[in-house]
């Protein structure tokens, strides 16, 4: 038996070895994963041309339901910074951590960022959170990076752990986050304009995912298709959602791009209007930046709110 | 006078429509005004809450110094099973069953340091519902780079889906193969697990677990003269187990993984021969993921393995296989098709095989209901039929490792 275990173990090796090609990267570039398109994105703009990016999630992915995958844990392995959402959005990623055994980027060390740090939560739940509350997150709604304002305090956060893993580009990161900041800020009173009919205007979206983003312009949430976070739309929540719209006079349906079109178009049939979809990540509706995914999402508020 | 009157009348009825025309768009803009308003004020106490909120997700957004942060992550699954069957010999025939009650306490101990217990209870195989150690066990994250060690009792890295508890099996009955010669449910043991990640090539993920165990699962016995059961591994006593595990990505959203394991040990003495059985297992895995738009995954997996023991099957091979499909079209439904095909240790001559068709509804992430239509053959049985209904429910947060 032992020598059957020496065998299998000298063949491993030995397969490893011939696997183990291209360990070394050719440049010194920071290794940043991060959890969502989103991050990535904007850990882009930051660490310009002194990082690679990659992101775990894919666009149009549902990232409350992501299935690690082995190949993300040999990235994590690697990986000089790893960034997160947080909020209990991606626990998927922290069986990720702890299988890539990487102490460089563990829960607490200097290539760990959680991008929700700083940032201003809403909806934390105030009472008991059970089953019946649907799949709720106990820190609050997890979607604040659809507010461009809070892209500002994940650049921030991203911008010290870059500075953290590689202080000797700390300068170029906080150009890079600068610049970044003003973009955002050019874009952001663009946006404001936009959208500054619809103050207070009611909106109607899937999931209840665009809680920042009509905070920050000032609109005003009517109600979801999903009747709680996570449980599909019934057919009594729908009645009801369609009533109180009408009653209410309200126009504005807003889907997000991966959620099925058949209550939607329900709903929009019943209340006589027409919704429209917004892009769930960066890289889906052709948006492939940041920018470009807040750019969308304003421009099809507007269109559903006219 | 009455043309007079008729008149008077009319501006009378034109001044009201006239006035309430006027007066509706003034109740609306004021109706509007109040509407903002309050959304103005709802958004003032939500920027004072979120001021008084700590920014840090570490942090509690409960009251401070209670007990209950303490506590560990504690979850509660329930399983139960309804098996519609044509063999009038089974005892379980037509019968709703609670299948297993697993409680688990998972928390860090000291950094960097897990600890994961699972406490299971099968009230339809044990009449006083007796709770055990389904596993219980230390995690060392990151001991050192790339290298997890794991101390305590286990679920054993043999195959590709040995690892995973049963309410994360994506069917209702274990492929016939594992149960007949790995374990009825999952080969567990007593030892120490480590999990070494090598340094390959970016996207190629390759891991090397070797264990060392000691009381393994023991082997399960038919209840009935008419269905055979293969004994499991049979690894009662001490026993080793090496896994290599490969991940390639093969596309953005796509994901080839190829597994390689063996397992090698003994049984316990028999009580009455004093005799041992020796235990060779191996086995070969191949998973592909594809993934897709929202929740859409489609799923291709095949495992085959090899059995040899020295006193059961007398040196002899028994093999099986299974292939199983599965497609997710959103976040709530999927459809599997499993094929499985599986020799006896006992009897290497005989083998049984079935076909499953699986649909699952998933109505929360913890809470899902499965129906299973399984068309197999057994040896000495004949052909059979058999509908499962598998419902789970779960609560409170509940973690595994990558699955």
């Amino acid at each position: 038996m032992m020598k059957t275990l020496i065998r299998c173990l000298v063949v491993i090796f030995a397969c490893c070895t011939v696997l183990a090609f291209g360990t070394s990267r050719a440049d010194a570039a920071v290794d940043v994963v991060a959890s969502t398109p989103e991050l990535a994105s904007i850990a882009k703009y930051v660490g310009g041309s002194k990082v690679t990016v990659y992101s775990i999630a894919k666009p149009d992915q549902d990232y409350h339901l992501i299935e690690p995958r082995p190949s993300d844990v040999s990235r994590i392995a690697k990986a000089d910074l790893v960034v997160r959402v947080g909020l209990d959005l991606d626990l998927w990623f922290d069986a990720l951590l702890n299988a890539a055994a990487n102490p460089k980027v563990r829960r607490g060390a200097a290539g760990y960022v959680d991008a929700s740090r700083g940032v201003d939560r809403l909806e934390v739940p105030k009472g008991k959170v059970t089953g019946a509350s649907g799949d709720i997150h106990i820190y609050g709604n997890p979607h604040y990076y659809y507010d461009p304002q809070n892209a500002k305090i994940i650049a921030r956060n991203i911008c010290e752990g870059l500075a953290r893993v590689s202080a000797r580009d700390r300068d170029y990161f906080e150009d890079n986050y600068k610049r970044f900041v003003d973009e955002l800020e050019q874009h952001i009173s663009k946006w404001q304009q936009r959208l500054k009919p619809y103050k207070g205007k009611p909106v109607v979206t899937y999931h209840r995912s665009a809680s920042y983003f009509i905070r920050r312009f000032g609109l005003r949430y009517f109600g979801q298709l999903e009747p709680k976070p996570g449980i599909p739309p019934s057919p009594s929540h729908i009645s009801q959602l369609i009533k109180h719209m009408k009653e209410e006079n309200v126009k504005a349906l807003v889907v997000e791009s991966i959620y099925p079109k058949r209550f939607p178009d329900l709903v929009a049939r019943e209340v006589g209007i027409k919704y429209q979809v917004v892009p769930y990540s960066v890289g889906s509706m052709g948006t492939k930046t940041y920018i470009d995914l807040i750019d969308a999402w304003v421009e099809r508020f507007a269109k559903a709110l006219e | 006078m009455k043309q007079m009157l008729l008149v008077m009348v009319c501006i009378l009825l034109a001044a009201g429509w006239a006035y309430g025309d006027e007066a509706s768009p003034g109740a609306n803009s004021e109706i509007e005004e109040l509407r903002q308003r309050i959304y103005d004020l709802e958004q003032k106490i939500e920027e004072l809450q979120a001021q008084q909120a700590p920014s840090d997700e570490t942090e509690s957004t409960s009251e401070v110094g209670g007990r209950f942060q303490q506590l560990p992550d504690i979850s509660f699954i329930l399983q139960a099973k309804a098996k519609f069957t044509d063999d009038k010999a089974d005892p379980d025939r037509q019968k709703l069953q609670l299948t297993e009650a697993e409680l688990a306490l998972q928390s860090y101990v000291y950094p960097e340091v897990r600890l994961d217990a699972f406490i299971a209870g099968c009230p339809a195989e044990h009449e006083h519902s007796h709770f055990h150690i389904h596993e219980a066990y230390v995690t060392y994250i990151g001991l050192k780079q790339n290298l997890n060690v794991m101390i305590g009792q286990k679920f054993v890295p043999f195959g590709r889906v040995n690892q995973l508890h049963n309410h994360s099996w994506l069917y209702a009955r274990q492929p016939l193969v594992l149960s007949n010669l790995v374990a009825p449910e999952s080969l567990a043991g007593q030892g120490i697990l480590l999990d070494y990640n090598l340094p390959v090539s970016e996207n190629l993920f390759a891991r090397v677990d070797v264990g060392f165990w000691a009381n393994g699962s023991e082997s399960e016995q038919s209840d009935l003269p008419n269905i055979m059961v293969g004994p499991g591994a049979d690894l009662t006593d001490r026993f080793r187990t090496i896994r290599l595990w490969l991940g390639k990505s093969v596309a953005e959203t796509a994901e080839l993984e190829a597994g390689w394991s063996w397992a090698g040990g003994r049984s316990e003495e028999d009580a009455a021969t004093l005799a041992r059985n020796y235990v060779h297992l191996r086995g070969v895995d191949i998973s592909y993921r594809r993934f897709g738009r929202g929740a859409r995954r489609l799923l291709l997996r095949g495992e085959y393995v090899w059995r040899k023991g020295t006193l059961d099957s007398g040196g002899a091979s028994a093999v099986g296989y299974y292939l199983f499909a599965n497609y997710r079209w959103d976040r709530y439904n999927s459809i599997g098709l499993l094929y499985d095909w599986s020799k006896f240790p006992q009897d290497t001559f005989k083998h049984e095989s079935a076909v499953s068709f699986i649909l699952t509804h998933q109505f929360s992430e913890q809470y899902y209901v499965r129906l299973q239509a399984t068309m197999g053959s057994r040896p000495n049985a004949g052909s059979y039929n058999e509908l499962w209904l598998h419902w789970a429910w779960g609560i409170g947060p509940h973690t595994h490792n990558l699955e």
